[in-house]
């Protein structure tokens, strides 16, 4: 019988890890993060100190995630997901690694597993396009102990989640090719060491037409100009990137000519390949989010109600509180199979969407319902459910909408 | 390898036989069953050839062996596929059968499970609880039924409500309070009683007409002055006993509940989904409106997120702890949320077909009606949703 939700121990030793790093370097910090707008430095400290980042996911697993194809540094995951098993053709852990770290590190606070140092989103199409030579050269910036990052470029002003429509140009001239055009909503895409930027020989081409680069910072032509107000995730960096005249490296195309050469889609098969491996471990951060809210709400419920059962309203939160959880748990479960799936070398496309979109969903109710539990306690600003009512829409948002799920799950279903 | 949701060979290929039966032989006749209000013998009996009415009764006593919950979940699933009212009149011990597995002696289960395999007449054969009085739930403290000892025996008094199969059950497992009993725990102050056969005294009233589930039947049965003989109580009479077996019964209820909903919520998606690849409207099939194909996402997406849960459940009752409330909390959960999604489900698979689904032409109202009464109509709630408690 094989349907078992035990975790391994390796998940389970992640797990505790996660958790105990949330509970001790996290959540302590995660209100004055918000006010501060950028990580904290007690996090940053403690980053460094356990070698933490997106590019732990590998050595957690032990290898067991398709260390032939990981980096001298041994940064495969990360939020952004190995999709080992696919590579080595044998089961790994990673994903569920990461699915499960995830969810504790955003319950300590979501802006935590973004400001996990490391190749972050930039690292599954590096991993998954990137020739051996590229994987070995851009992972290995990533040294334990240093707090560096990576970054992932696909959304424009003019496109967004209809990403087949980008307009950001690439030209080739001689061995460098020539970026023109902005991108927008760049996560760490300011301190990042290099970004993974999507662009097009020629937007009539569609998908055939778009390439992926490697672009490091302080490359010619390339800026960082703004860095966005936003109403939550305040702690992450969300950035603004101009590219003008910018000569990159004919080596910096990843996966080289000859893969957009071989297939047609080749840049934008990247960018939906990573989106399989992220949007599971996107959607467990909107679970741990949710529980969070849950927790507080759970707790503020049983303190205020100690001795006053009969008060107004209890048995009605008490309620509401069994369909928090529930929700929670249904969410979870959906996350925890995409990962599955990913690390047993499935194709998941549909059930990471359907993770997304349920988690989407989920934790906007989840959330709103927290906030009523609280009553006017909820709106308050040194409260965390407050922070974590806003920091929670954009899971609905970012990484594909909540519609942009729907569409992939019905086209799989209408296939 | 652990934190799976891999199904296996083996197990695959049954699910793949008992599905091939519900398409066959379950879906053509679901209409017609619902008018009988009864599975016709035929079907009955091929059900008890294939081992269908027997899956969790141990091989010793003749059964399939199909112990393993989430075994049973996923072959559950298949019959609520094919048709919810058969998967829930399907005649068996049930979860009267549980409940002695729980509760009862090697040589009381013998005589009470074996007859549900015997060759000739194990084909009708249905087991029944008759534990709930009233429409607020399962409260210990509000049982009035009396079980009063007289000599070797129990003779019960009293009134029980929503007993499914109450008038043809053969076994029915009848909960009442010991009026001798002075224990401080309502629990311990209760006995289960196994009542075998139509013994006199005991009556069943007209069965109650329901919005769904038709093909099964629910009804009042009066206990008046049923006797009982004493080998029949199932338990010690420890205290915590009852209550454990009665949590972990419910338990496993909840879970093949939660997967007959699951069942009859792919059953729905799936008939919405294939009409809309078929019906056009304003010159396109009607998947091709996003407001539709999205409303079906979520459909597809809902199943699947009930069926996790009842899996988790599932695997909950196999590992067995000794402390129920793990398994009691995992099927409370799966059981609500798919009660919850039963109805969107099912109303939007209406919602697609648009009028259509309306009418008897389509299974999708049955679907509506059958889902929205499962989750409701045996009354077996346990006030047990306090998770402020622990």
């Amino acid at each position: 019988m094989a349907i078992d939700f035990d975790m391994p121990k390796k998940v389970r030793a992640a797990r505790d890890m996660a958790r105990m790093f949330a509970e001790t370097y996290v959540r302590p910090y995660a209100l004055e993060a918000d006010v501060l707008e950028g990580p904290h430095p007690k996090f940053v400290e403690a980053c460094k100190q356990f070698g933490l980042g997106t590019g732990s996911a590998g050595a957690l697993a032990g290898g067991g995630a398709g260390d032939a194809d990981q980096g001298p540094t041994g940064a495969g995951g990360g939020a952004g997901g190995g999709a080992g098993g696919e590579r080595s053709g044998r089961p790994g852990l990673a994903n569920r690694i990461m699915v499960v770290a995830s969810e504790e590190l955003a319950w300590g606070d979501a802006t935590a597993v973004l400001n996990l140092p490391g190749p972050g989103l930039g690292a599954p199409p590096v991993q998954l396009t990137g020739t051996p030579e590229q994987r070995r050269r851009f992972m290995s910036v990533f040294a334990p102990h240093e707090y560096k990052f990576g970054a992932y470029a696909l959304t424009e002003p003019g496109a967004g989640s209809d990403a087949k429509n980008i307009r950001m140009s690439c030209r080739k001239d001689g061995d460098h090719w020539v970026l023109d055009g902005t991108k927008i909503y760049i996560t760490n895409g300011r301190k990042a060491e290099w970004t993974v930027v999507f662009a097009t020989i020629d937007p009539a081409l569609g998908r055939a037409g778009q390439r992926a680069f490697v672009v490091e910072r302080g490359t010619p032509g390339f800026s960082v100009p703004k860095v966005e107000q936003k109403m939550g995730l305040k702690a992450s960096e969300t950035a603004e990137q101009v590219f003008e005249g910018c000569r990159v490296p004919a080596e910096n195309l990843l996966g080289g000519e000859a893969h957009y050469e071989a297939g047609d889609k080749g840049g934008f098969k990247t960018a939906m390949k990573t989106f399989d491996a992220t949007r599971p471990l996107v959607a467990v951060m909107a679970v741990g989010i949710a529980r969070a809210a849950y927790e507080l709400a759970r707790d503020w419920v049983r303190e205020a109600y100690a001795l006053g059962q009969h008060r107004p309203r209890y048995h009605r939160l008490v309620d509401t509180l069994a369909w928090m959880e529930r929700e929670i748990h249904a969410a979870r479960l959906l996350c925890w199979r995409a990962a599955w799936m990913l690390d047993a070398g499935l194709p998941n496309a549909k059930e990471s969407s359907m993770s997304k979109a349920y988690a989407g969903t989920m934790v906007q109710k989840v959330t709103a319902k927290a906030l009523e539990v609280l009553g006017p306690e909820g709106v308050l600003r040194d409260r965390l459910v407050e922070k974590l009512y806003r920091d929670q829409k954009v899971y609905d948002i970012f990484e594909g909408t909540g519609q942009i799920q729907r569409l992939v799950i019905s086209r799989r279903l209408f296939a | 390898m652990s934190m799976t949701f891999e199904v296996g060979e083996d197990l695959a290929a049954v699910v793949d036989a008992v599905r091939g039966f519900a398409r066959d032989r379950l879906r053509p006749a679901l209409r017609e069953a619902e008018a009988a209000g009864e599975l016709p013998e035929p079907l009955l009996r091929e059900c008890f050839e294939l081992g269908l009415t027997t899956l969790a009764l141990p091989e010793a006593h003749g059964g399939a062996d199909l112990l393993d919950a989430r075994a049973a979940a996923l072959v559950t699933e298949e019959l609520a596929w094919g048709d919810l009212g058969a998967a829930v009149a399907l005649p068996g011990p049930r979860s009267a059968g549980f409940a002695a597995l729980e509760l009862g002696t090697p040589a009381q289960q013998a005589r009470l499970l074996a007859p549900f395999a015997d060759a000739e007449r194990g084909w009708s054969r249905r087991g029944a609880l008759a534990w709930v009085e009233g429409p607020f739930g399962l409260d210990p403290t509000a049982i009035e039924a009396t079980a009063a000892r007289e000599g070797d025996a129990w003779v019960v008094r009293g009134t029980k409500r929503y007993v499914q199969a109450g008038p043809a059950a053969d076994l029915t497992l009848v909960l009442a309070r010991d009026p001798a009993s002075r224990a401080p725990d309502p629990w311990d102050r209760l006995v289960l009683l196994a009542v075998e056969g139509r013994p006199e005294g005991l009556r069943a009233e007209a069965r109650n007409e329901t919005l769904g589930l038709a093909t099964a039947t629910w009804s009042t049965v009066v206990f008046d002055g049923v006797r009982v003989p004493g080998a029949l109580r199932l338990g010690t009479g420890a205290s915590g006993e009852l209550r454990r077996a009665v949590r972990r019964t419910v338990a496993r209820k909840r879970v093949l509940d939660a997967a007959r909903l699951t069942g009859c919520l792919r059953a729905a998606t799936e008939y919405a989904c294939k009409y809309a690849t078929e019906r056009e409207a304003f010159g396109v099939r009607l998947h091709e409106h996003q407001a539709l194909a999205f409303m079906m996402a979520d459909m597809a997406t809902a199943v699947d997120a009930v069926r996790n849960l009842t899996w988790h459940a599932a695997w909950l009752v196999d590992r067995a702890d000794p402390d129920p409330e793990p398994l009691v909390d995992a099927a409370r959960r799966a059981w609500r949320h798919a009660a919850e999604l039963a109805v969107q489900v099912t109303t939007d698979a209406v919602q697609v077909l648009g009028g259509h689904g309306y009418l008897w032409d389509h299974p999708v109202e049955k679907w509506m009606r059958d889902a929205r009464t499962l989750p409701l109509v045996d009354g077996l709630d346990l006030d047990d949703d306090d998770l402020l408690a622990t």
